[in-house]
């Protein structure tokens, strides 16, 4: 409603004005007469201070719902769709990886490996699905982001038109998985009855993996997590617009009531009085849940957020580093090839754990073991490479899968430690996030409700303020 | 941020949301298509091979023998080092291929590598070093020509049914022949294509760096022109051939027949003469040196091997490894090797 309309309805309901029967004036020329009327400022300043009641309910509500809104979003449905993303590279990851020891163990496929190559293929699966459900929900993104770090989509060339929405992209990965699937079963008959088209179907199925699965879920992973950094962002501004509106509204209260008590000669009028507080009151309330649940997002933001993503790159490096050891001994005519994927890969790693800047002392412990864990994969690696080249291939294949040299833990003991120690600095890291965006919620909570139910305390107070002082001139 | 850009997307927002929920069905995609999921190095459509015309040459005849124990710098340095490097498949099944049951190199083949070593070192345990390659990568490997973007580990020999041409032999020595290999094809047991003159328009995989690629694709051999396709390696090629994405497989027969020992639906085409597809003398691809001492020595090796001269070719080791690996080929006589005079 605006203020024209409230004078136009007031004056209605009002006395009608004794014009003279031979002269008919203009709507306006009436309205201004009767604006320049005591009555009718009294009205007019009425009308103003409940249509700025009004518009600070609105925007200062609908700025809470807004916030609380894009928090809804990441922690309900962003955050678990970048988590759901990562299992399902992760999972995919290891299923290379454990595939190709399977393969150099030759017959001797161990039921532990294969039972970790299905639980990698169901936990992909189920990613996939939980995935899709909550892409589905999601509004459609158009952000686009360029990958980062070192785990580069391999030299492979895609081969498949390239999907530009999540819900392409994990549409295209759930075809790929069944595809996959079927491949590693077939290269799986043929190594049980030691053909060597086994062989080639295990790097078919590894080419399909590296090449057309790993960097659509990357890339899925970079996507959905600078869409959570931008509803972040946009949910830590300072709320600039809602103080545009409650600022006035508190100077018109005082100007109201300082002009009041100067024509009417009354100290108080309890009504504006009560509205005046309750404006302040909103507005402190205003600003001091928005600065809370700023901090608490920043905090996410800046420490967690960064911390997550150099965690997660180097988790994928020890994966992507296990991948190419297995593949510099199965060697799939490409030479010095995966040797220096390996070094490449490590050399990653090790960088990210060197860079991540850590926040907590939980994390701190985890990342010092595994810095500690990759020099002895490098040292144990060397043994490997040794025994390779001289020939002792069924040593070196020993020494990533059983045992390393001196009775050690074997290559892909370490990358399994390095991977359980980077997945509990990420959990440790996604706690405290979730805890962020939670104290971030949680400020938010009844501060939408509350501020509506305070602007009508402050509208009702300042009519009913308001009121006896028009009627006096009635 | 102003308001009216808020409010309005508030507004936006609610009206997808409510638009979401109620109007649309979700998108099932009812006739999903099944990915293109390729072995890696696969290229549909090849139209151009390497196939400058062929130097003349006698290609069969390579250089004289030398005694085992004979000295030169190549020869030296292999043996302080313990290591000969050789570049084989790992898939070739019966030739040279990873048992994956044992988890070792086997085939014909690797019984020759072995032979060679125990000339050189007197032993063959872990004195090999066998560095798994197909046919595109034996120019980097034997000359040391590297491509920029795919870097290969040099060898001292390549094995491979490696056909011996003239334009190979200005890049690196062969050994004498130690097979004779015919051109061949394999199809699926119901595939219309009956004859090697039938493959006018068909799709025909050959391994990518192959002679055979460069009859398909140069030469003017077939009546009509088929669809090449090259891969990685042969046994790629046998991949999409039981995937129904080539019609055919194109190679020599020893190559041929042991792909199609692991898989009971395939069949060999007969052999059609009047084709007129050049015979494939096989040997061991050897890196180039001023002497040719290494090719000596193995030439020596592969003498005694074949059994050059012996009245009963039936005890040769050759007649033995043969009869192991590649029995599916028919019985076969060893070739007979040719010299250069020098």
């Amino acid at each position: 409603m605006s203020v024209a309309d409230t004078a136009e309805r007031h004056s209605d309901s009002s006395a009608p004005e004794p014009a003279p029967p031979n002269e008919l004036p203009s709507r306006r020329r009436r309205l201004s007469r009767w604006a320049r009327r005591t009555e009718g400022k009294l009205t007019l300043v009425t009308s103003a201070l409940v249509g700025l009641c009004l518009l600070s309910g609105l925007i200062g509500t609908l700025g809470i719902a807004n916030r609380a809104d894009l928090l809804n979003a990441v922690a309900l449905r962003n955050a678990p769709l970048i988590e759901q993303t990562f299992t399902v590279y992760r999972s995919l990851a290891d299923a290379d990886a454990t595939s190709a020891d399977a393969f150099l163990a030759g017959s001797a496929e161990s039921p532990s490996v294969r039972a970790t190559f299905e639980d990698d293929i169901a936990t992909a699966a189920s990613a996939l699905t939980t995935a899709s459900a909550l892409s589905a929900t999601l509004p459609q993104s158009d952000v686009r982001v360029t990958s980062t770090g070192c785990t580069s989509a391999d030299t492979l060339s895609p081969a498949t038109a390239s999907p530009a929405t999540p819900a392409q992209r994990l549409d295209l990965l759930a075809r790929n998985l069944a595809v996959y699937t079927g491949l590693i079963e077939t290269a799986r008959t043929y190594n049980r009855k030691g053909f060597p088209l086994g062989a080639a179907y295990l790097s078919q199925a590894s080419t399909v993996l590296r090449r057309d699965m790993l960097p659509q879920a990357r890339t899925l992973y970079d996507e959905e997590s600078a869409l959570v950094a931008t509803s972040e962002g946009q949910a830590a501004e300072f709320p600039w617009l809602a103080l545009v509106v409650v600022v006035p509204l508190i100077g018109a209260l005082i100007v109201v009531q300082v002009g009041l008590r100067r024509h009417t000669r009354r100290s108080f009028n309890i009504g504006l009085l009560v509205a005046t507080l309750v404006v302040v009151g909103g507005g402190i309330w205003l600003l001091v849940a928005a600065s809370i649940e700023g901090g608490a997002v920043d905090a996410s933001r800046a420490d967690d957020a960064t911390q997550t993503q150099v965690l997660a790159g180097a988790l994928t490096d020890a994966q992507q580093a296990r991948t190419d050891e297995a593949l510099t001994l199965i060697a799939r005519g490409a030479g010095t090839r995966f040797e220096n994927d390996f070094t490449n890969q490590a050399d990653c790693l090790g960088k990210a754990l060197d860079d991540v800047v850590v926040t907590q002392p939980g994390i701190a412990a985890k990342i010092s073991d595994a810095r500690a864990t990759v020099t002895s994969w490098r040292n144990t690696h060397g043994a490997v490479h040794d025994a390779d080249g001289a020939g002792d291939t069924n040593g070196a294949v020993a020494y990533v899968i059983t045992l390393g040299p001196g009775g050690k833990p074997s290559t892909n003991g370490l990358a399994g430690r390095i991977g359980a120690d980077l997945d509990q600095a990420l959990d440790l890291v996604r706690i405290h996030s979730d805890d962020q965006i939670h104290d971030a919620r949680e400020a938010l909570a009844g501060a939408e409700v509350g501020f509506a139910v305070l602007m009508g305390i402050a509208l009702v107070g300042a009519a009913a303020g308001m009121w006896p002082r028009i009627a006096e001139y009635q | 941020m102003n308001t009216k850009i808020r409010l309005l997307t508030l507004v936006a927002l609610v009206g997808v949301a409510v638009g979401c929920s109620v109007e649309q069905p979700p998108a099932t995609p009812t006739n999903a298509v099944a990915p293109a999921a390729l072995p890696d190095g696969v290229q549909y459509s090849v139209t151009s091979a390497n196939a400058a015309a062929d130097p003349s040459c006698v290609r069969t005849s390579s250089y004289p023998i030398l005694p085992d124990s004979a000295s030169s710098p190549t020869l030296d340095t292999i043996r302080q080092h313990r290591k000969l490097v050789v570049g084989v498949s790992q898939t070739g099944f019966g030739l040279s291929y990873r048992d994956s049951v044992t988890g070792k190199m086997a085939g014909f083949e690797v019984d020759i590598v072995n032979h060679i070593a125990t000339a050189l070192f007197g032993t063959d345990q872990n004195t090999v070093e066998w560095v798994s390659m197909e046919p595109g990568d034996w120019p980097a490997a034997l000359t040391g020509k590297q491509a920029k973007d795919h870097k290969v580990t040099e060898v001292d020999m390549a094995l491979g049914a490696m056909t011996m041409t003239c334009s190979r032999w200005q890049e690196w020595d062969f050994s004498t022949q130690y097979l004779n290999a015919r051109q061949l094809m394999l199809v699926r047991h119901s595939s219309p294509i009956t004859s090697m003159r039938d493959i006018g328009g068909r799709r025909v995989c050959s391994s990518s760096g192959s002679t055979n690629l460069n009859e398909l694709v140069g030469g003017h051999i077939f009546p009509k022109k088929p669809l090449v396709v090259s891969a990685g390696s042969n046994t790629d090629c046998m991949v999409l051939l039981q995937q129904n994405r080539v019609d055919a497989v194109f190679t020599a027969d020893v190559i041929l027949a042991e792909l199609a020992a692991q898989d009971g639906t395939v069949d060999l085409l007969p052999a059609d003469n009047t084709l007129k597809l050049p015979d494939e003398p096989v040997g061991i691809g050897i890196r180039q040196t001023a002497d040719h001492s290494l090719t000596r020595v193995v030439n020596g090796v592969l003498a005694r091997f074949r059994g050059d001269g012996q009245a009963d070719r039936a005890n040769t080791d050759w007649e033995k490894s043969y009869t192991q690996w590649l029995a599916n080929l028919g019985p076969e006589q060893p070739p007979t090797p040719a010299y250069l005079s020098q």
